[in-house]
């Protein structure tokens, strides 16, 4: 069956954003690498709703360093954790393919900076599709940075991205 | 001003193994964006800041050599969209704002993109695209 195009949807109207994390910690493949591919995890909430726009946030580095940004624009609800950082500087480097439920990469290979908020014009993208978040992932290709107090056995460096949907409803029939 | 509600996108690279004036550099073969496969309905060019190298491990073209780069698209053997410049279809010089297309149904491998002026542009550089696109 044809999936009938959402038309004029507000991004700031939808009611339901979450904000997710896809770890890059060098405990899993010992050093961070150019072409891997870093996995979101499973969400419940995410999973097979219908996504209707994302943004790439950069997160605080520590709970502060926002450049450009004024604090608000981008934001962390895990609060000021010495232990993670966002990738900020080096975010050139990644991008981002997201899976639909048919297993199909309708986001490919998306640079992170065309969905960082606040390097377009304030413009989210849209989208309209079933996400299918453990087939996601972020890739880089070019080097770039782990954060120097990696020691390989902690999550130290994430990417934070907020995703705005309607829920699945599982209907009974 | 809302913008486009995407469906699918792929990023294509358009390699420049030398740097010629007047050079055509075609788009090679994708599978995924193969003619008449796909209506092409948004596009957007890349510079190095937003992706430093391509998947090839090349580097971007900067924004200064961006600007001696034109595209040309064929929509079956007909040149419809006609050496656009590069820098029309960067969001980050043109506040985020994709540029967007009547559903082009696109003939990739007849589509190239061609350098006006090499100030700025390097050999092995790579030009890279989002494709916003439906599938026919």
């Amino acid at each position: 069956m044809q999936k009938k195009p959402l038309q004029n949807i507000d991004i700031s109207k939808i009611v339901k954003s979450k904000t997710v994390y896809v770890n890059i910690f060098a405990g899993r493949i010992g050093l961070a690498q150019i072409n891997y591919k870093y996995f979101f995890d499973s969400d419940s909430d995410l999973d097979n709703s219908l996504i209707v726009g994302c943004e790439f946030n950069r997160g605080y580095i520590n709970g502060s360093d926002l450049g450009n940004f004024a604090p608000g624009q981008d934001f962390d609800p895990i609060g000021n954790l010495n232990a993670i950082e966002y990738i900020k500087a080096d975010m050139a480097a990644f991008t981002v393919s997201l899976v639909d439920v048919e297993n199909r990469a309708f986001f490919d290979k998306m640079p992170l900076t065309c969905l960082y908020y606040g390097n377009n014009g304030r413009h989210p993208k849209r989208m309209n599709n079933r996400i299918r978040m453990d087939k996601c992932y972020i890739q880089a290709f070019a080097p770039f940075n782990m954060p120097g107090t990696c020691d390989g056995n902690q999550i130290k460096y994430m990417a934070q991205f907020t995703f705005h949907y309607i829920p699945y409803v599982k209907r009974n029939r | 001003m809302l913008q486009p509600i995407i469906q699918n996108t792929y990023l294509v690279e358009v390699n420049l193994p030398t740097v010629t004036q007047g050079q055509n550099y075609p788009f090679l073969d994708n599978p995924n964006l193969r003619y008449p496969k796909i209506f092409l309905h948004g596009m957007e060019s890349l510079i190095d800041v937003q992706l430093s190298k391509s998947p090839n491990q090349s580097d971007i073209v900067t924004a200064s050599g961006a600007a001696g780069i034109v595209l040309t698209l064929s929509v079956k053997d007909t040149e419809e969209v006609f050496q656009i410049p590069y820098l029309s279809l960067c969001t980050t010089v043109n506040a985020g704002l994709i540029r967007e297309f009547a559903n082009k149904q696109i003939n990739l491998t007849k589509s190239y993109i061609t350098v006006f002026d090499v100030t700025n542009l390097v050999a092995g550089q790579s030009a890279a695209f989002n494709f916003y696109y439906k599938i026919a």
